[in-house]
């Protein structure tokens, strides 16, 4: 399989067949980062459709020593919020306010993964996980469905590393309050 | 091996990941061909447009040459060639210098400049249109 890379300089040299190989990769991806913004599946799909617009449009610009993965994610960041911006969506207080102490560290003790294996914890597990703010959801998502690590998740989103790695473990630490019997 | 609590999140993660609708990205490529379609046909007009204004001034500068060239006496000078070859091959040096003298440079220049700008956007439209001809074949076959 070839990497993101090699696929977008065939591209460049003029096959085409290579950008649809990379919307295959990378829809699903773009489509789950999207929908914990906009939380509808028709504007998820717009904006997913969109974002690939915008990566045909700009794809000779590209620089080849970046990551692609890196970069699509800020296409895709930039079209959520330019239409969650247009909508006049309370974009800062829907996003998770990060002062609001909710997620205070109050205990770190690791948590036994066992407390996964109850079928009800797992499905509360699973709501605490949706009902988190999209800006953490994404960090989470970013981290573990597009497997990408925190500095190439930090530059996608523009963000600070430091804020990434802090919302990423402060995501854990509510999970971790919210499971502990 | 014992999986550790962050593992086990990463798979909760994986598992609450929305799926995208069916289909969405074959439908998504399908856009951007249209779009790719669209913008090879605009490039295609607009080098065909450009091919026609450098045929135009292909032949307005071609016919300045052919005026030119008849009034600059360089047909005359030519034609000692075949008249009186020796004299022109034992004054070799001086003959060129005078041909290209009596040469009219800038309608020549003009002319080429033409032609080559109608070359290249001869090109340029026939590999556009070649474009949108294959992403319709490609379109075809996927509808």
């Amino acid at each position: 399989m070839d990497s993101d890379e090699k696929l977008v300089a065939r591209y460049l040299a003029g096959e085409e067949k290579a950008l649809d190989e990379l919307v295959r990769r990378y829809t699903g991806h773009i489509y789950n980062f999207i929908y914990q913004y906009v939380r509808s599946s028709q504007e998820a799909e717009d904006l997913t459709q969109d974002t690939f617009f915008k990566v045909w449009r700009n794809l000779e610009k590209f620089d080849l020593k970046r990551k692609f993965k890196v970069w699509l994610f800020q296409i895709a960041r930039n079209t959520v919020f330019d239409f969650l911006r247009k909508k006049k969506a309370q974009v800062m207080s829907d996003l998770g306010d990060e002062e609001s102490g909710e997620f205070e560290v109050v205990d770190d003790a690791p948590l036994p993964a066992e407390v996964f294996e109850k079928g009800e914890i797992e499905r509360q597990a699973k709501k605490i996980i949706e009902d988190l703010p999209p800006i953490y959801q994404s960090v989470l998502s970013l981290y573990y469905v597009s497997e990408m690590n925190f500095r190439e998740i930090a530059e996608a989103l523009g963000e600070p590393i430091d804020t990434v790695k802090a919302r990423h473990r402060r995501a854990i630490i509510r999970l971790k309050k919210e499971l502990r019997p | 091996m014992k999986v550790t609590f962050e593992e086990k999140l990463g798979q909760f993660v994986r598992g609450t990941a929305i799926a995208a609708p069916m289909g969405l990205s074959e439908r998504i490529i399908l856009f951007l061909e249209e779009k790719m379609k669209a913008r090879a046909k605009a490039r295609a007009i607009l080098y065909c447009g450009l091919s026609a204004v450098s045929g135009v001034a292909l032949y307005v500068t071609g016919g300045a040459v052919v005026s030119d060239f008849a009034a600059s006496g360089a047909g005359t000078m030519l034609s000692l060639v075949f008249s009186d070859f020796h004299s022109v091959l034992a004054n070799w040096n001086y003959f060129l210098l005078s041909l290209a003298e009596s040469l009219p440079v800038l309608p020549l220049a003009l002319a080429f400049v033409s032609i080559g700008v109608l070359a290249a956007m001869v090109t340029l439209a026939v590999a556009d249109f070649r474009k949108v001809g294959s992403i319709n074949q490609a379109l075809f076959g996927r509808r």
